[in-house]
């Protein structure tokens, strides 16, 4: 097929449909208003500086408790009463947690936007922490990271991230350690709320059919939040000088996950940001079966059933394959993540780094450069392609002061230079300091199989090696360059204790 | 403002008016109609104030349909064969990707269905791409041994290394014995790493991916007539198939409660109890479905009877579920519920118990009720916010029920179907004898 010419069709639709006005909530940061009259449905979003980076050295997990308490109680409603006079309404309210913010999210019928506000207000404003709540938070917290350890995706990107972020305010779980979440109080709770829940902390927005009595409303309940901003004190995570490997062991398994990846010294408002963006999708984009390591993995050699890189972090929003808005970071780091028969796992670590040195060695053609561009600038369409998906970009933009992101981001795709690409990754990718993750049965053969010079492959039954054999060889053949000293095995029942 | 998007403004400010008054106007989206000469179906739902256009190919064939030992899993491994390409667009992937397109598939037990999202000036492009792969698809034994592999990964994540997914394995593998929802929709492993032969493939192939055994749903931003156009293009000389029916056998009545205890692996999992009862053809009894759906709301919703007593008064269970999904023939009302560390399991599943049948001998009607109906009427309305909904949702109903307007009666059954209506079709389906009940127990807790 021709490479596609772009002509934004979405951008224009925009602009008829949507009508963005900023309106300041007194604290520097502007209630974000996109109207679009039908179907009769209002999104509301507020964002607040109250992840996880802001939770006390010794109260990891605390960020997350206050937020999932926000709720359950308030001055006028009881956690069942706000659950069951939402459903009341068919309305919804749903809030998640991340490193840096917390996000409140809900959507209802125009036709009840009273009832329902009163609630959504009184959840931004006045939650009260009812101390039954608090109990039952600490173990549904608790239940969380059960399923932390029982889920070996989540557990290898949980033990990826934490290694990695290791002293930095990042490195910890959003839920905490099990033993720090059975120490928090409700007055844990009401402190870190009266510190962070501030004005000038606070990101908001509402679209859809929305009108100027709501968004009044909006307005002066925003300027009820205590005054104030924290501002955050960055301290700069570093790679490890070296490869180094975590063999985190499960009994019984039959696949292994594994992860690799380090921090990058880019972010969104870079204008490296761009070329990195086409490098990931060229490498492994999430779900998409043109990247290189879905290719090279799976569809030639069937040795999984995903193969991924990233160059943000990604929260994969519900089934679809895009990533969650509001869950914007100061810091971002690389990772690829693939999860073959355990057999292979070795075999899959030498191939993810072998594709990452890739870049580094040989310019992408020019045809793959053109696809991933055409790829990146048209697939942004579904970035914005509602109101609320659009709601959440544009309080994303206003989190990094970047408040152009959306209306320039295809522009600035198609205008990377292909030369660029190489040379970023040349400045940026460093295989040889990547932390790899691997979920393993068997922990101790697995160290044992990385310090060995031979790699086992095993093809699916009846597949034929047929011209991949000498590239399969040369795969083998790599040297991962690991002292023993350089693996580390733990147990997966004793992380996040 | 055109037609669709006036009947979707109707519809929405139906529930508006429902949820204030005491009747609302039917839910119905303005669907078009046509049928081709070859036997294939098309559906055109337009919304002009949509930036995207999706394409969902629905085929009427899914586990359902493996009808003979040795090929279970072979209509997902074929799901998973469409992307490998054809002689005019060799490489799929690099295809569709300058589209910027979403594009997936996934196998259920009653139809497998693909679907491809786009800005809808790509239309004509994915349209072409679609018809071809389906139609002349590069099908070799060489490719099919491959893509064997990361079938047998998707199962070891989603099946064999979850403790979810063993379970919900056992309980349709127990509930059923003779029909073929019986096996797992991606495969018995034996089949998968023994049996299932490149010849079984390409038998199934020819059987059911034919015009006549397929349906083409289109939303989004669309001229209907110029997408009608558009796939008598590309599909209308497509030779119509022999229209296989496959010879699935019908579930004899259960007439004894089944209960199964299985171990698990290791211990980070918390007990897990799945609950099954047999249903009914909702298709023929979409107000039994709607029913149910309503009880489930009221039981184990986030303010659902069974969650609140369960999970946050009792406090013995982590969560607890229950769904009835539509399916073309009688199916399970499926509950679930994961146990917290040191909760009794057996007092778990009496207190569920007892409280179903409260319900069904409480002869005044809930206030839950009101709640339920409120509650999963704007669920539907909140899903239809994008094309690739609206085709998935419509294409569903068509392909499952045969109907796809049981999408509108479904909206009004939600609000109609009065509580007697609701206790007897649960007095028909919780029924003892026809409950099979599974306990995964991690090897800590056995």
């Amino acid at each position: 097929m021709n490479r596609v010419k772009r002509f934004s069709t979405v951008a224009l639709m925009m602009v008829v449909i949507a009508l963005i006005c900023g309106c300041s909530a007194d604290s520097g940061n502007e209630l974000v208003v996109i109207e679009k009259a039908s179907p009769p449905v209002i999104y509301y979003r507020t964002m607040i500086d109250a992840g996880s980076a802001y939770d006390p050295e010794e109260k990891p997990g605390l960020a997350y408790f206050t937020a999932m308490m926000l709720n359950k109680g308030t001055r006028n409603y009881s956690r069942q009463e706000i659950e069951t006079k939402l459903a009341d309404i068919g309305a919804q309210i749903n809030i998640s947690v991340d490193k840096e913010v917390v996000v409140i999210s809900g959507q209802t019928l125009k036709e009840n936007v009273g009832e329902f506000y009163s609630i959504y207000s009184e959840i931004i404003l006045h939650p009260l922490f009812p101390d039954d709540e608090v109990t039952r938070q600490r173990a549904e917290q608790l239940d969380r990271l059960d399923r932390i350890r029982e889920d070996d995706a989540e557990l290898s990107l949980a033990v990826l991230e934490t290694e990695l972020y290791a002293g930095h305010r990042y490195g910890h779980l959003l839920e905490g350690t099990s033993s720090a979440v059975r120490t928090i109080t409700r007055d844990d709770v009401t402190r870190f709320h009266k510190r962070y829940y501030l004005r000038g902390n606070t990101y908001a927005g509402i679209a859809g059919a929305v009108d100027d009595t709501l968004v009044a409303r909006f307005k002066a309940d925003l300027r009820k939040l205590p005054a104030g901003k924290v501002i955050r004190s960055d301290n700069i995570p570093r790679n490890p000088r070296s490869r180094r490997v975590i063999l985190v062991e499960k009994e019984g398994l039959t696949q292994s996950h594994i992860r690799i990846g380090h921090h990058l010294d880019l972010g969104r408002g870079d204008d490296g940001y761009y070329p990195l963006r086409i490098l990931g999708s060229y490498l492994g984009q999430h779900r998409e079966m043109f990247g290189q390591l879905f290719r090279h993995v799976r569809a030639e050699r069937g040795l999984s059933y995903g193969a991924y890189a990233y160059m943000e972090y990604f929260n994969q929003s519900g089934w679809s394959k895009l990533p969650a808005a509001g869950i914007p970071r100061s810091d971002q780091y690389f990772h690829m993540w693939t999860y073959p028969k355990e057999v292979n796992f070795e075999f899959c670590i030498k191939m993810l780094l072998d594709e990452m040195s890739q870049l580094i060695a040989e310019p992408i053609p020019v045809e793959d450069v053109d696809r991933t561009k055409d790829f990146l600038a048209n697939h942004f369409a579904f970035e914005i392609e509602t109101p609320d998906a659009q709601l959440g970009m544009n309080l994303d933009e206003q989190w990094y002061g970047l408040p152009d992101y959306v209306e320039t981001f295809r522009d600035r795709i198609e205008s990377v230079p292909r030369t660029e690409l190489q040379t970023l990754a040349l400045d940026h990718l460093h295989p040889d300091e990547t932390l790899i993750v691997a979920v393993v049965s068997d922990a101790q053969a697995a160290k044992e199989e990385l310090l060995t010079v031979s790699t086992r492959l095993e093809l699916p039954s009846g597949a034929e090696e047929g011209g991949l054999k000498e590239e399969n060889d040369r795969i083998k053949m790599i040297d991962l360059d690991l002292q023993p000293e350089e693996i580390t095995i733990v147990r997966g029942e004793d992380l996040f204790e | 403002m055109n037609g669709p998007a006036k009947n979707l403004l109707a519809c929405c400010l139906g529930i508006v008016l429902l949820l204030a008054a005491e009747r609302v106007a039917a839910f119905d989206l303005d669907v078009r109609e046509y049928e081709f000469k070859n036997g294939l179906k098309l559906l055109v739902a337009p919304d002009t104030t949509a930036p995207t256009v999706s394409v969902y190919t629905w085929v009427n064939a899914g586990s359902r349909d493996e009808d003979r030992d040795g090929i279970t899993g072979l209509a997902h491994v074929f799901e998973h064969m469409m992307f490998r390409g054809t002689e005019k667009f060799p490489d799929y992937a690099a295809a569709v990707a300058p589209l910027g397109a979403q594009t997936n598939a996934f196998t259920e037990q009653d139809y497998t269905a693909y679907f491809i999202n786009a800005e809808s000036r790509f239309l004509r492009e994915m349209l072409e791409l679609e018809a071809d792969r389906i139609r002349n698809l590069i099908f070799t034994n060489e490719t099919f041994r491959t893509e064997l592999g990361p079938v047998k990964e998707e199962k070891r994540r989603f099946v064999d290394n979850s403790a979810d997914g063993t379970l919900d394995q056992e309980l349709w593998m127990t509930a059923f014995t003779r029909h073929t929802y019986h096996h797992p929709v991606i495969g018995w492993t034996e089949d998968l790493e023994q049996k299932m032969q490149f010849a079984d493939g390409l038998q199934f192939k020819n059987r059911y991916y034919a015009p006549n055994n397929c349906y083409l749903v289109i939303a989004g931003n669309v001229d209907p007539d110029q997408a009608r156009e558009w796939v008598d293009e590309f599909y209308g000389d497509w030779p119509p198939g022999p229209a296989y029916t496959a010879v699935v056998m019908p579930e004899p009545e259960q007439t004894e409660a089944r209960i199964k205890e299985i171990s698990w692996k290791d211990d980070q999992t918390s007990p897990l109890v799945a609950i099954g009862y047999h249903t009914f053809d909702p298709g023929e009894n979409l107000e039994g479905y709607a029913a149910l759906s309503l009880l489930n709301e009221m039981l184990f919703s986030q303010w659902g009877a069974a969650t609140e007593l369960l999970k946050k008064e009792l406090e013995v269970v982590e969560s607890v579920t229950g769904e009835c999904r539509l399916s073309k023939d009688p199916g399970l009302e499926s509950i679930k519920i994961r146990m917290r560390r040191g909760g009794a399991i057996d007092l778990a599943i009496d207190t569920l118990t007892a409280l179903i049948e409260s319900f069904i001998s409480t002869e005044e009607e809930p206030a839950s009720l009101l709640r339920a109906r409120n509650s999963l009427r704007a669920q539907m309305i909140y899903r239809l916010n994008r094309p690739a909904r609206v085709a998935g949702t419509i294409g569903n109903y068509q392909i499952v029920t045969g109907n796809h307007r049981d999408l509108g009666r479904l909206y009004d059954l939600y609000e109609d179907v009065p509580w007697g209506e609701i206790r007897a079709t649960a007095a028909k389906v919780f029924v003892p004898e026809r409950r099979t009940v599974i306990k995964l127990i991690p090897k800590q807790s056995s």
